[in-house]
Parts: C-alpha cells; structure tokens; sequence
C-alpha cells in the first residue's frame, strides 16, 4: 500500500471492476493451461492495481475504510509517484502476457481494452502536473 | 534448513565452544600467534553479540549508567549490560583467516566459537524486531546471555595471559583490568535473578526475514520449505500477502504441469491449479488491522524468487513437477495455518453480518464457525496439494531426488544449562596462581530456584524487579 496522499486516475477503478469480472466465475475444472495462465497474470495486475488504494478496496481495517478519495478530473495525485508508476508498468506487462495467453478472440479484446486503459493511466500519472 | 537452525545452531555452539574451553584449561597450553589472534577475533565478537542480545531483550534502560556497585545491586540486569557494553573489544584476525590458520585444539575451538558467533550474530540481526523474545522467553535469553559471560570473564584472564606472551601487553592489561570489573559477579547475579522465575519450557524461535535463493530445481524444494516456515513466523501478514504468495503457487503449479509428461501428475497438478484460483483471483471480504509491513513482506519476496526461477528456465528440468507437486504441500498447509492464525487472533477482520449497511459495514473479528472464503478455498487446496503430493511420490524414481522431509531431532540443552557444569568445575580447580592466589567465589547454584508459591511474573521493561528477594 503506498503512502497517502493518493488520488487514482479516473479510469482505474472501472478498469478493476472490468476485469473482476473477467475473473469471475472460478476457473473452469476443464480449463487449459493458457487460460490459467491468463488468469494468474491478469490476477497479478488486479493485486497490483488493488495495491495503488484510494478504492475502497483497502485490505487494512484502519483509516477511512468505506469512502474512497475523490478521484479529480484528471491526473493523479500521490506521495509516491514513483510506485504508482512501477505498479501500473507492471500491470500493463501483466495484461500483455494475458493477452498473449488468452485462448479466445474476445477476451484478448477485453483484456486489450483494459491494457490500454491501464497505459492511459500510466501515461496521466507521468504527465507534469 | 530449518528457520530456527541459524540462531540454534549458532547460540548452542558458542555454548558448546565455551564449556570445551573451559575444560581445556587454556592458560597452561602454547598457543601459536595464530590461535591467539583467532581468540582475540572471537573474544571481540562474543562481547558484541552478548551486548547486543542484552540489549535488544532488555532494552536500553540504564545502559549508559556507569557501573557501579548501587546499580548492580539495584538493577543487575542494567549493570550486566552497563559491564558488556565497556567490555574491551580486542583487535583480532578475521574469521575467514582464523579458521584457516588456527592450529591447536584451543586455537581450533576458539576459532569455531568465532564462527558460531557470527552464525547467531546473523540470525539475530535479521530476526523481525517484533518477534524478539519477551516476557519469560526474554528471561530463558538473559540466562543464556549471564551464563556465557561467566565463562568469558572466566576465560578472560587465560586470554590475558596469551596475549601478554605475545608481546600485547596492552592488550592483557585491558582484559585484566576488565577482569576486576565485577563482570562474572554480576553476570551469576543475573542468571541467578533471570532463573529464580518460571522460564519456557518451549525454546524461542527467530522469525527470520532472509529468503533463500533458488538456482536449482534442488534449491527449489528449499525455497518451498523455506516459504512455508516464513509464512508460519511472519509476525504481520495481510490477506493481500496469503493472496500474492498463492498466486505465485499457482503459477508455480502451472509450469510444473507443462513440464511433465505424466499423465497423472500433470492432471492432479492441473487439479491443484484449479482449486487455487479462487484463493488468488476473489478479492477477500477480510481486512488486516495490520498495515503492511515492509519487514514482513519476507513471504511475498520467497514467492516471487521461486516464480522467478521457473519462468526464466526455458527449458524445465524433469525433475520439476514432482518436486513441485511434492512441495506443494508445505507451502498451501503453511498458507491455510496462516490464514486461520489470523482470523483466529482477531488480526484479520469481517464484515459484521448484522451490519444495516453492506456496502459500508463496519469490521469485526470472526465469530467462531464464520465461513471465509479465503480459507475455504486454501482448506480445499490442502486437499488437493495432499493428493499431488501422493501422486508425486509413485512416479518412477530416475527424474529426482525427493525433497527429504526435516527430521524433527530432541531441542539441545540450553545453553545455560551445558555452561554450568563446566563453569562450575573449572572454579573448583582453584585459582590461577598468577591471580595472586585467590581463590574465585564459587558461584550461584545455577539450577532454576524451586518453584515459589507466586513466582514473580513480570515483563521486560521490569526485569530489574526479578529480584530473589
């Protein structure tokens, strides 16, 4: 968990709740190995992602677990720039592999589409604010 | 390697060392000036470890007061700790050199002594603060630490007398004046003090932080054991922690079952797999009142260093699916015991089932009975990981060497209780001519005091009370 002050992009928590959904439901008893394996990568960049906070979806009981920050217009506001910035790189290598390892055509359309939402971010939270 | 092995193995040997130099009778026997710098290098790294341990169990209260004759008599914990801390650290060889160049049996043990300090001294030193001994188990160490500076006090005079012949004449004169310090009174003081209360009958054990590196699919089976007994001591782990460690098994299991050819194995691993998904990808409904500690994400970086290892071989040795499915095991056990350790202790909470507000409930401990579905789920991977590890163990031999599971071998005595006899004998040898004649005071029986009708009781930061008195 980073340090507050943090404010996410805009985009990230609809990202998160898209491919929560994608994780959902549980793996297929018959499911290959690639599509676990997709599975695991984009699980990887969901944590990752979860790790940024700021969405209510805190694993830590304390501070104000119920309402998440303001997210403003744009950019991102945060104490440590640098590991939103690593976090967010790592997610979008993560959704890379997953499209990679995906087994149907529409889901690498889903997972590409959360891929480019998660670069979007990466690029806000770089930008000169 | 057992998580404990570093500290136990490294606070027994000093033991160890110590009683076979005080049998030894050292002040009688040649030492080249090669033994003798090996002596002085583990003499200095005794000092240091003693105050070091002294002080992290006992706190830093009163260390900086001079010693004196009212404070050991007040607080003998502090002036313990007040002597370690003056105690002459000797300029010696260094322990890559002294357990080269050591030659007589003496040399040799003081050599060996140096490396069990530097065993311990690491141990120690990477041990998460928060699980450093307290209460009695501090007590069972202040023991340890009292009866080892016995010994070295004891054997401070014989060094003296070494170094003087090797034309350190400084050097003597520091250890003999420290001698006359009042070092091996207080130090039978304390560990009188320190045993006159109830002591654990369990031994402490180091919450070790290192992870262990993985190069081989041999290192692998002790990256898993290591994983599992790092998740069993982490002081902290959050639910996201359980979460990462198990996607990383997952992953784990995957390559493994690419890698075999084996029908059974690969779809009993591929089973696994399965019924660890929902463990990895369902966002827990449980919170930690923990922040995540950096110090205890030792864990989570184990995991990722056995990912690391599999995804960078591009070519997996035949070995790697039944040291997986064989090591599985450990790691899902260690992950569920985790998981209701915490819930257990209150330390992860629940959403209140009677909260008005689900979307905003308030957090509670688990009611006894409550079903979590991140240890349901791990429940079922144990089951499953069980099952892979059987199946591992009836694939033909030829591919690997089994992980051999650790030999749970009887505690050795502590180290208090291997010290005392020598200690004792060689006091009742008399007194070194060279002291003038006198002959030492015999000290303390060092056993435990019988039990008392209310034995006090007290925590670390009121260890100077622990008084026989």
């Amino acid at each position: 968990m980073l340090n507050s002050p943090r404010v996410l992009p805009p985009q990230l928590p609809g990202v998160l709740h898209a491919l929560r959904g994608y994780l959902e439901p549980s793996a297929d008893p018959a499911a290959t190995i690639p599509a676990l394996r997709a599975r695991a990568h984009i699980t990887d960049a969901v944590i990752r992602l979860e790790n940024l906070g700021g969405t209510g979806d805190e694993d830590t009981a304390r501070g104000p677990a119920t309402a998440p920050a303001p997210a403003p217009a744009r950019g991102v506001q945060t104490g440590n720039e640098d590991g939103v910035t690593e976090l967010l790189t790592y997610a979008v290598e993560q959704l890379s592999e997953a499209v990679a390892a995906a087994v149907h055509a529409a889901d690498i359309l889903e997972l590409a589409q959360a891929r480019r939402s998660v670069q979007e971010a990466l690029v806000l939270s770089a930008a000169p604010r | 390697m057992s998580i404990d092995e570093d500290w136990q193995r490294g606070w027994n040997g000093i033991a160890a060392d110590l009683a076979q130099l005080l049998d030894a009778n050292t002040a009688s026997q040649p030492l080249s000036v090669a033994d003798v710098e090996a002596a002085a290098g583990a003499h200095a790294a005794l000092v240091a470890l003693l105050a070091r341990v002294h002080r992290d169990v006992a706190g830093t209260y009163n260390h900086d007061a001079a010693p004196s004759l009212r404070l050991a008599d007040e607080h003998p914990v502090a002036a313990l700790g007040s002597l370690l801390q003056r105690h002459p650290l000797l300029a010696g060889a260094a322990l890559t050199d002294s357990l080269l160049d050591a030659t007589t049996p003496p040399g040799q043990h003081w050599a060996s002594m140096g490396r069990h300090v530097a065993l311990a001294e690491h141990a120690w030193t990477t041990t998460h603060p928060s699980t450093l001994p307290r209460g009695d188990a501090a007590w069972a160490v202040v023991a340890d630490v009292a009866a080892m500076t016995q010994v070295l006090a004891t054997l401070d005079r014989d060094l003296a007398g070494h170094l003087q012949r090797q034309g350190r004449s400084a050097d003597a004169e520091q250890l003999r004046r420290a001698a006359g310090s009042g070092l091996r009174v207080v130090a039978a003081e304390v560990q009188s003090v320190a045993t006159s209360g109830p002591l654990p009958a369990q031994r402490w054990t180091p919450a070790l932080l290192t992870v262990t590196p993985v190069a081989s699919t041999e290192d692998l089976a002790r990256g898993q054991a290591r994983l599992a007994d790092l998740l069993r001591s982490a002081p902290v782990l959050t639910p996201q922690d359980v979460r990462t460690v198990a996607l990383q098994q997952l992953r784990l299991v995957l390559t493994a079952a690419e890698s075999t050819a084996e029908p059974r194995l690969r779809a009993e691993l591929m089973r696994l797999a399965v019924t660890l998904d929902p463990a990895t990808t369902r966002r827990p409904r449980v919170r930690s009142v923990d922040e995540p500690d950096p110090w205890a994400s030792a864990p989570v970086r184990q995991a990722q260093v056995l990912h690391w290892f599999v995804s960078a071989k591009s070519d997996p040795s035949p070995a790697l699916a039944t040291t997986v499915a064989s090591t599985a095991t450990v790691v899902v056990d260690a992950l569920s015991s985790a998981a209701a350790r915490n819930l257990a202790q209150g330390r992860w909470l629940v959403p209140n089932p009677d909260s008005d507000q689900p979307s905003a409930p308030l957090w509670v401990p688990s009611p006894r009975g409550t079903e979590v579905q991140l240890l349901t789920s791990l429940r079922r991977a144990q089951q499953q990981a069980a099952v892979a590890a059987s199946v591992a163990g009836t694939v033909p031999a030829g591919a690997e060497p089994q992980p051999t599971p650790q030999a749970t071998s009887p505690a050795p005595p502590a180290a208090r209780t291997v010290l005392a006899p020598a200690l004792l004998a060689r006091l009742q040898r008399g007194a070194d001519p060279a002291e003038g004649g006198r002959r030492p005071a015999v000290p303390r029986d060092p056993r435990p005091a019988p039990p008392r009708e209310a034995p006090p009781r007290v925590t670390p930061p009121d260890r100077g009370q622990r008084r026989g008195r």
